[in-house]
């Protein structure tokens, strides 16, 4: 077989390509559970928000635990289908910017204390479409479009209906990132 | 400098072979991912497919989910080693200058 230098530059990039794209698809499919997740459990404390407003720090305290246990399963999954390659050492990176991100929101509301329940969601909402914002710079431009939509759907609240936030904000958010996450997972 | 590897090297299944070669060890890939990321019709995948099955350097495992069929190829250890030496023969050859 003759292969030339022009055939093998070809070849290499159309590989490159190639392979970038299985690997933005498949961070695309590893991410779907966690949007999928979180999505229906912001929608759980937005509808608990909307029928026992009394009731809203505990369901967002129940929502958090079930969320975190869950989380924990699916990095362990998520790891496993990793293996000891390349995958798992972003996965600790990925693991490591949530956790800085946590944080920052936890040290910030300490600071700022005593928050409304209103401006605490927003924060968090607006954090998290920050994250996305920026993991689509890194990761792909579905995860952008999924920050991007996140934060104007806040504002959006925040600006038209600022007494219905607490409600408003997670369930429109989890809709959006349980859209996001089924959008992920059937990424071709 | 090893040779080029003729089965690797025909674009389509080249293309195949990266997209397997991007995914960590023992994942596979769903048919219809495969097809829309080499943008091969049905009958020409499954093709090329057989013919990667038949040198050993994919698997290919079929089975139902829920009731609708699903086909999965992933990339054996032969699959990958053929892949990157295949590479590793392209970049050679571009940096030294070499083939025709």
């Amino acid at each position: 077989m003759t292969v030339t230098r022009d055939d093998a530059r070809a070849a290499l990039r159309d590989a490159e390509a190639t392979g970038e794209r299985s690997q933005t698809l498949f961070r695309y499919e590893l991410s779907s559970p966690y949007l999928l997740l979180w999505g229906a459990l912001w929608i759980v404390a937005g509808v608990v928000a909307a029928v026992s407003p009394a009731n809203t720090g505990f369901g967002w305290a129940a929502v958090d635990f079930v969320g975190l246990g869950g989380t924990a399963y699916l990095i362990v999954r998520h790891a496993r289908r990793c293996g000891t390659g390349d995958e798992r050492v972003r996965l600790v990176r990925n693991i490591g910017t949530v956790a800085a991100l946590a944080a920052f929101v936890g040290l910030t509301l300490m600071l700022f204390g005593p928050v409304a329940g209103g401006d605490v969601t927003m924060l968090i909402a607006l954090v998290m479409a920050a994250g996305y914002a920026v993991a689509g710079c890194w990761i792909g431009v579905r995860y952008a479009a999924v920050g991007v939509a996140l934060a104007g759907l806040c504002a959006g609240v925040f600006h038209l209906a600022p007494a219905q936030v607490p409600v408003i904000v997670p369930i429109a958010g989890g809709g959006a990132l349980i859209l996001g996450g089924i959008w992920f997972r059937r990424s071709r | 400098m090893s040779g080029a590897d003729e089965i690797v090297h025909q674009p389509t299944r080249l293309r195949i072979m990266s997209a397997l070669n991007a995914l960590p060890r023992r994942e596979m890939m769903e048919f219809v991912r495969l097809r829309a990321i080499t943008g091969a019709t049905n009958g020409n995948l499954g093709s090329h497919l057989a013919t990667l099955e038949k040198s050993g350097y994919v698997t290919i495992a079929k089975d139902f989910v829920g009731k609708r069929p699903r086909t999965r190829v992933g990339i054996t250890g032969p699959g990958r080693r053929a892949f990157q030496g295949h590479v590793a023969y392209l970049r050679e050859m571009l940096e030294d200058g070499g083939g025709t």
